[in-house]
């Protein structure tokens, strides 16, 4: 088990590396010089290439490439922003409880919703009960985002009045956020609990827990739902690190801090120590997540267990 | 089975379309009354005016990503906005171009224009308390000196010197009619406040201002929160305390207004008539001195629009009051010279060549020059932003009409800025800011900086009007030189420009607010 946690941590490295060498690559096709950038309207041409110059920005690619990664790994310096001239590292680290809290209680609050909703229409496949709640699901699976969290803003925040909106200094602030997420994402996870508890209910084994008698709630929760519930945790795995940088577009409807909006004005500026500096954070974010869902898997199936112990 | 599904699903959709077709209703009828339930609140206490006590003394603004607290380290409008609340200039400029003391109380400019002396305002203080001291000024000017981001304002100053405790002067290489301008984006801070924090000074809270409201909280993500100083010399109004709250997304802080969380939004276009017709808010259109800009190439190789008979059929060709109309509402305002010469010193339409709308005129000229079956002029490339796409498509088949076709070519604003300096472009359109004098047409017209212009058009004639206006003593003699630019840039149809952006803005019934052409002092500002 130690074994198999170290082998994956120390192949986070070229995954890190590969990743910035992408993101190095694609940021060098984009056209502008951060003097340009820095200076606006009150650079002239001498002074620009002056600051170009002392940036390093006419350095060849790989000179650039292995001078970030230098300084990532033996400074943790994701360089400064060419618009604000602030740490990149600094603003992250402040940003990123906000993302976090945001994706854990979003995906949590998904959960909460889709998988009691999956067994429950799993277990009454072709009844109203599975039909409502499937047709629903349908319905928020399709729905944008934006759309869904500005209708929620409009209703609870300006028609009842029940919820500020916008912020991130109280607990309130949250509820929205990981509502609109929890329903969207909570609209897909249902679907997967369905189909992957649909196909655990027709398993040998479940026939055979019937057969011997056990009661039908101790067939679905202990014989079933255990064995359903693999993809399904791959699943909010995969949501929760995609949250990690992708919740950009919650983030700037009700004006959180983190680092989706952080990359996204990043990317307007073109800002390139921030969008690398974001990409990296999340590209690791990412990674961690999914060894830890690799991890969990271990305590839901006693075979993968063995299978890491060998 | 399936049939059950199918059901719920089709009644599911009617559902919707009737859910949307509600909320649609609901936010009009919040966007237009919203204080059925929510905002009754505040507009029940403005109701009833409570004549010699104001009805608050708080007030919540909506502002982008603040970067740094350091006054001479940014001039990013958002940043600036701030600055304006805390830090003052030793002058500033009015609306109308013109120079109000701030930190200096009066100055003379010596005969030749090249010496300026200013007299330290009596009894002024920093936010720490201090007196404000021409040593201060020398420091904070000197300082100004190094930034990168200053450099255009003081790259012309030689020297800088306090003869006794309330004077400063400085002398300039050459006459500047810019000068005063120039020296104003040059905040004054303290020299103790500033030595004291070090490093510390852009991101934490200073007292080194000398501005109508101190910072007293500050995160720069979430927000920032001013009061009042208690000791400024100025007049200020009833507000005590106002925050800052950081909200970069413009339907957030619409739905954040509407609820009574924010007093004071620039209303997103989309939505103005809906808040303006609703009668619950003050509002007004706030005319800028913002231009659209239409660029034509003429240097590349291939620059059909070397031929100015095109370059003036363009100008006869586009509706520029059509434009406004249709692609921003009404919000605009009809530009004959780049810089609005109700807001820009120097600036003025005297004897300016003004192209009215004449498809035929436009039709008769290209056949003339020989393009009787219309000419192609390469790609339109604009910068994603500013309602810049939907001006695009209007302009595009106003041209597609007397024979001049184009392409769109659509990017993003950095990509489009800096293709726009190397000629990969038939025209290129964009919305610029200009700072209140005519100086500003230098940096984009004059021959010395043609690597950072878009129309890179190379006239001895101009340069000299140019050259002459800047180095201007008089108001009178810079205003003459200045028309001969507008002149010349007109008849030589360098560029068209189709309009002034006008803001939409809005506010709390109760407040009493004044907007600007560029920024906003809140302490002209009062609560009811």
């Amino acid at each position: 088990m130690h074994r198999y946690v170290i082998k994956r941590l120390v192949l986070l490295i070229p995954v890190m590396l590969g990743g910035i060498l992408i993101i190095f690559f694609v940021m060098s096709l984009a056209k502008g010089d951060p003097g340009s950038i820095i200076l606006g309207n009150a650079g002239t041409e001498e002074t620009i290439y002056k600051l170009n110059l002392s940036l390093g920005y006419y350095d060849p690619f790989f000179v650039r490439y292995f001078r970030y990664i230098k300084e990532l790994f033996l400074n943790f310096d994701l360089g400064t922003s060419w618009k604000t001239g602030l740490p990149v590292m600094a603003e992250i680290a402040k940003r990123a409880p906000v993302t976090l809290t945001l994706a854990f209680f979003g995906v949590f609050c998904a959960a909460f919703i889709g998988i009691p909703l999956g067994i429950l229409t799993a277990t009454k496949q072709y009844t109203l009960l599975d039909d409502i709640p499937t047709a629903i699901a349908m319905i928020f699976a399709a729905t944008p985002i934006f759309w869904l969290g500005m209708l929620l803003v409009l209703i609870f925040s300006l028609n009842l009045g029940w919820l500020p909106t916008f912020g991130s200094t109280s607990w309130k602030n949250f509820v929205l956020p990981m509502i609109t997420i929890g329903l969207v994402y909570g609209a897909r996870q249902m679907r997967y609990t369905r189909s992957s508890m649909l196909e655990a209910i027709r398993e040998d084994y479940v026939r055979t827990a019937r057969a011997k008698g056990a009661k039908e709630g101790t067939v679905v929760w202990k014989h079933a739902l255990r064995n359903a519930l693999l993809p399904v945790v791959t699943v909010i795995g995969n949501e929760f690190g995609g949250l990690c940088g992708g919740t950009a577009v919650i983030e700037s409807l009700f004006a959180l801090p983190g680092i989706g909006s952080y990359i996204v004005t990043g990317i307007n500026n073109r800002d390139v120590p921030v969008v690398t500096g974001c990409v990296v954070t999340v590209a690791l974010l990412y990674s961690c997540v999914t060894l830890i869902v690799d991890l969990t898997y271990a305590f839901i199936d006693p075979r993968t267990k063995a299978k890491f112990s060998k | 089975m399936k049939k059950s599904i199918a059901f719920v699903l089709a009644f599911m959709m009617l559902a919707l379309v009737g859910l949307s077709g509600c909320s649609g209703t609901t936010s009009t009828a919040a966007s237009a009354a919203p204080a059925s339930s929510s905002s009754a609140a505040p507009a029940a206490s403005s109701a009833a005016p409570v004549p010699a006590k104001p009805t608050r003394s708080d007030l919540n603004l909506a502002i982008g990503t603040v970067s740094t607290l350091d006054p001479q380290a940014s001039t990013l409008a958002n940043d600036v906005l701030l600055y304006r609340q805390s830090y003052e200039g030793l002058v500033s400029i009015a609306p109308d171009g013109t120079p109000v003391p701030r930190v200096a109380e009066s100055w003379e400019q010596s005969p030749d224009g090249l010496t300026y002396t200013f007299r330290i305002r009596k009894g002024i203080q920093f936010h720490n308390g201090e007196p404000v001291t021409a040593a201060d000024c020398v420091f904070a000017l000197e300082r100004g000196q190094q930034q990168n981001i200053l450099n255009a304002y003081v790259e012309d100053i030689v020297s800088i010197s306090s003869p006794d405790a309330d004077t400063v002067v400085i002398k300039i290489k050459a006459p500047n009619s810019a000068f005063l301008i120039n020296i104003s984006q040059v905040y004054i801070v303290s020299k103790k406040a500033v030595e004291t924090l070090g490093d510390g000074f852009a991101a934490k809270i200073n007292d080194a201002g000398t501005g109508p409201y101190k910072v007293a909280e500050y995160d720069p993500n979430v927000k920032i929160v001013l009061k009042k100083f208690a000791d400024y010399y100025g007049s200020t109004g009833n507000i005590e305390t106002a925050t800052y709250n950081v909200i970069n997304e413009a339907a957030t802080r619409e739905v954040a207004f509407e609820s009574g969380e924010l007093d004071f939004i620039e209303v997103p276009t989309s939505n103005w008539s809906a808040i303006e017709s609703s009668g619950k808010y003050n509002t007004v259109l706030q005319e800028t001195a913002k231009v659209c800009r239409l660029c034509m190439n003429t240097y590349t190789d291939n620059a059909v629009m070397k031929d100015k008979a095109i370059r003036e059929a363009v100008m006869y060709a586009i509706n520029k009051q059509a434009v406004i109309d249709v692609a921003l509402n009404g919000l605009g305002v009809v530009a004959n010279v780049f810089c609005n010469p109700k807001y820009i010193a120097g600036s003025s339409l005297d004897g300016v060549t003004i192209y009215e709308y004449n498809p035929d005129k436009a039709k008769q000229i290209l056949k003339d020059a020989g393009y009787a079956n219309g000419v192609d002029v390469g790609n339109f490339l604009i910068p994603n932003k500013n309602s810049m796409p939907e001006v695009a498509q209007i302009v595009q088949s106003m041209l597609a009409e007397v024979g001049i076709r184009t392409t769109i070519d659509q990017t993003d604003s950095s990509t489009a800025s800096a293709r726009s300096k190397t000629g990969d472009f038939g025209f290129y359109m964009n919305v610029s800011t200009m700072i209140n004098h005519m100086s500003t047409m230098f940096r984009g017209f004059h021959s010395s900086g043609l690597a950072t212009q878009c129309s890179k058009y190379n006239s001895p004639e101009l340069d000299a009007y140019l050259v002459a206006g800047g180095a201007a003593t008089t108001v009178a003699e810079m205003n003459a030189q200045y028309a001969k630019v507008n002149q010349y840039v007109a008849d030589a149809c360098i560029d068209a420009t189709l309009y002034y952006l006008t803001i939409p803005f809005a506010w709390d019934k109760a407040l009493n607010a004044k907007t600007n052409v560029d920024y906003y002092y809140i302490n002209e500002w009062n609560w009811n």
